[in-house]
């Protein structure tokens, strides 16, 4: 079941901005690893088009946790008010969600009664659990043991839901409430109008300035300030990545001349940045240009146009001249490589030449890290000459290879997603 | 030829053609055939040096893999200067060589190749003799290259006793040109001249 923690599905409340259930909630509040979830917000609306053949799911967050525990327990099916029908509708039995007022009138195109009853849903429940009578009128016998549950157990929402309908005798005629002490926000008014408007039974939030979306909570001041830095840390970035644009507009590959961010296919519009000059260059050019095989390595390592060598070249969507955000950006790139395990060292049965001064991760099988030292001075024949070098730089000759590697910097860096695979993707050039 | 390479000729050739140097008669771009592959340069010769006044035509081959690998350029016009044939007009030039970078263009190079002409460099020379006369003979170097640059490249007139001498030679029915080479390379001295082409 979508089980709290970090591992769940992405809280849609949390990724509005507005989630009631703070710490307790049964959804993820981690952005980073939450699965978004594949609700259909228009049928949350009651206006989903595609009905039946909808590629999202129809089914109601809410009622999606109780039916776990009804399909689990196999008690609670007539006290949820819940049809079998719905499980022959092919949709997988621990995500099957049907609710009473749309099974009951499939056969209408949604209406507002419709929607108002799922609106009160919470109500019903408390309802029919406490008459034993079920939404279709039929006596279902309670059993008081469901509650206790294991499924419910970790699941606060269902719990103090639960607890709700044992403590309370009496008939709800307001929203069924959590631990929480603040009133809910409606969440169809979360970023669409709810159709209830004045007279919804939730609370309809502040507008927020900078998002321009109901969801301020009139009375948390917690989930304003939270929200608010949110929708502040968003602005910026979408700031920065503008300004980002700006920059880059315009600017020309000093090898193929050709203005970086028009270039066809748009898969070519990437900047290969230079450690220590601020040239412009389109990736795939000065890449070519680094493993061009007839000059020496001191020729092909610096800067086509002003000769001072880099080291490496990084990949980035964006034009960075910005001494900080370049480092910034390199750092990004090095880390990223130094997750990846290296080709060469294969876990400690093969020998990288670069030792030390490998950019790739240099691990062991039981995940203990590789100590080496840095790489010896080598000799390299070019053009029958011998020439002594220093050190050998690996990260030129794999800088081609890093397409997943890019795949990690975008989502860092709000970039596009790029699964392409390079053409020159091949180690003949590396220099052993 | 690759995408790219063709590209970017186009994109030079356009820039050569707007450039100031253009303006100033300095250097010329044309085309030679529609797909980019060979063209026709041209560079004046810089003032102050034996080479004002002409105008030196040079043969711009454009290889596929351009610009990761340099142009193959050479003078077709005949040219007296220690790195550059006077037979085959090869150039030695390093960033044409092994010091080419992607960055550079038709321009650069061209503007390069004038830059030669004035600065020309004795120690790593393509034309021994010619070398060898421009360190040993600088007075006679600099005459040689300005008659070969009034003979071959268009510039005014010079230093008549050398036609005299030249006119020698093919009266006794000596080819002009070889009747040139032979005396420049003996420094103008008309009986070791005489001795190599009848030897």
């Amino acid at each position: 079941m979508a089980e709290g923690g970090s591992g769940g599905i992405l809280c849609r409340y949390f990724a509005n901005g507005a989630c009631r259930e703070g710490n307790n909630c049964p959804f993820s509040h981690d952005r980073s690893s939450g699965r978004p979830d594949t609700i259909c917000r228009y049928y949350l609306q009651g206006r989903c088009v595609f009905d039946s053949v909808c590629r999202y799911e129809h089914i109601h967050p809410t009622r999606f946790l109780f039916n776990q525990s009804q399909t689990t327990s196999g008690q609670t099916d007539r006290v949820l008010g819940q049809q079998p029908s719905c499980l022959s509708q092919g949709i997988k039995h621990n995500q099957l969600v049907t609710t009473a007022s749309q099974s009951s009138n499939s056969d209408l195109s949604p209406s507002s009664e419709s929607l108002l009853s799922r609106m009160t849903i919470l109500k019903n429940q408390s309802q029919s659990a406490d008459s034993g009578i079920g939404e279709e009128g039929s006596i279902v016998p309670v059993s008081s043991e469901w509650v206790n549950a294991p499924e419910f157990v970790p699941c606060s929402l269902i719990q103090s839901c639960v607890d709700k309908v044992k403590s309370n005798d009496g008939v709800h005629h307001s929203p069924t409430l959590p631990s929480n002490s603040y009133g809910l926000l409606c969440p169809y008014n979360l970023g669409y109008e709810c159709s209830f408007g004045a007279d919804c039974d939730y609370l309809h939030g502040d507008v927020c300035d900078i998002c321009g979306r109901d969801i301020l909570h009139p009375q948390d001041e917690k989930q304003r300030n939270q929200h608010r830095d949110e929708c502040l840390k968003e602005l910026e970035r979408d700031m920065e990545i503008s300004f980002a644009i700006q920059r880059s507009v315009g600017k020309c590959c000093g090898i193929c001349m050709e203005t970086v961010l028009d270039k066809q296919p748009p898969k070519e519009r990437r900047f290969g940045i230079l450690e220590k000059c601020n040239h412009v260059f389109c990736l795939s050019c000065i890449r070519k240009w680094r493993s061009t095989k007839q000059f020496s390595s001191k020729i092909i390592r610096a800067c086509p146009e002003c000769r001072v060598p880099s080291d490496f070249v990084t990949p980035s969507q964006y034009w960075v001249e910005e001494k900080e955000e370049k480092k910034k950006i390199i750092e990004n790139y090095k880390e990223a490589l130094s997750t990846k395990p290296c080709k060469y060292f294969k876990q400690g049965q093969g020998v990288c030449p670069f030792a030390g001064a490998c950019f790739y991760l240099h691990a062991y099988p039981d995940g203990r890290k590789a100590e080496l030292p840095p790489p010896r001075p080598r000799r390299r024949r070019n053009h029958g000459e011998l020439e002594t070098f220093d050190r050998i730089f690996l990260w030129d000759f794999f800088d081609i290879h890093d397409d997943q590697i890019l795949f990690h910097l975008d989502i860092e860096d709000m970039f596009d997603l790029f699964t392409d695979t390079d053409e020159e993707s091949e180690y003949s050039d590396l220099d052993l | 030829m690759a995408n790219i390479a063709v590209q970017r000729i186009k994109r030079e050739f356009k820039e050569v053609v707007r450039s100031e140097e253009v303006a100033k008669c300095a250097i010329k771009v044309e085309l030679v055939n529609d797909n980019y592959t060979e063209l026709k340069g041209e560079i004046s010769g810089p003032p102050d040096t034996p080479y004002e006044g002409g105008n030196f035509v040079l043969e711009i081959k454009v290889p596929e893999t351009y610009p990761f690998n340099p142009p193959k350029v050479k003078f077709m016009t005949k040219i007296w200067h220690p790195n550059i044939s006077s037979v085959t007009g090869a150039i030695c030039l390093d960033i044409l060589k092994d010091q080419w970078a992607a960055a550079m263009t038709l321009r650069t190079v061209l503007l390069s190749l004038q830059a030669l002409l004035s600065a020309a460099e004795p120690d790593d020379p393509q034309d021994a003799v010619v070398a060898r006369q421009f360190k040993e003979n600088p007075d006679i170097f600099w005459l040689t290259a300005k008659h070969w640059s009034h003979a071959y490249a268009g510039a005014p007139k010079s230093y008549p006793e050398f036609d005299a001498k030249i006119k020698r030679l093919v009266d006794i029915g000596v080819d002009e040109h070889r009747a040139r080479v032979a005396l420049s390379s003996y420094n103008w001295d008309l009986e070791k001249a005489t001795e190599s082409i009848f030897s």
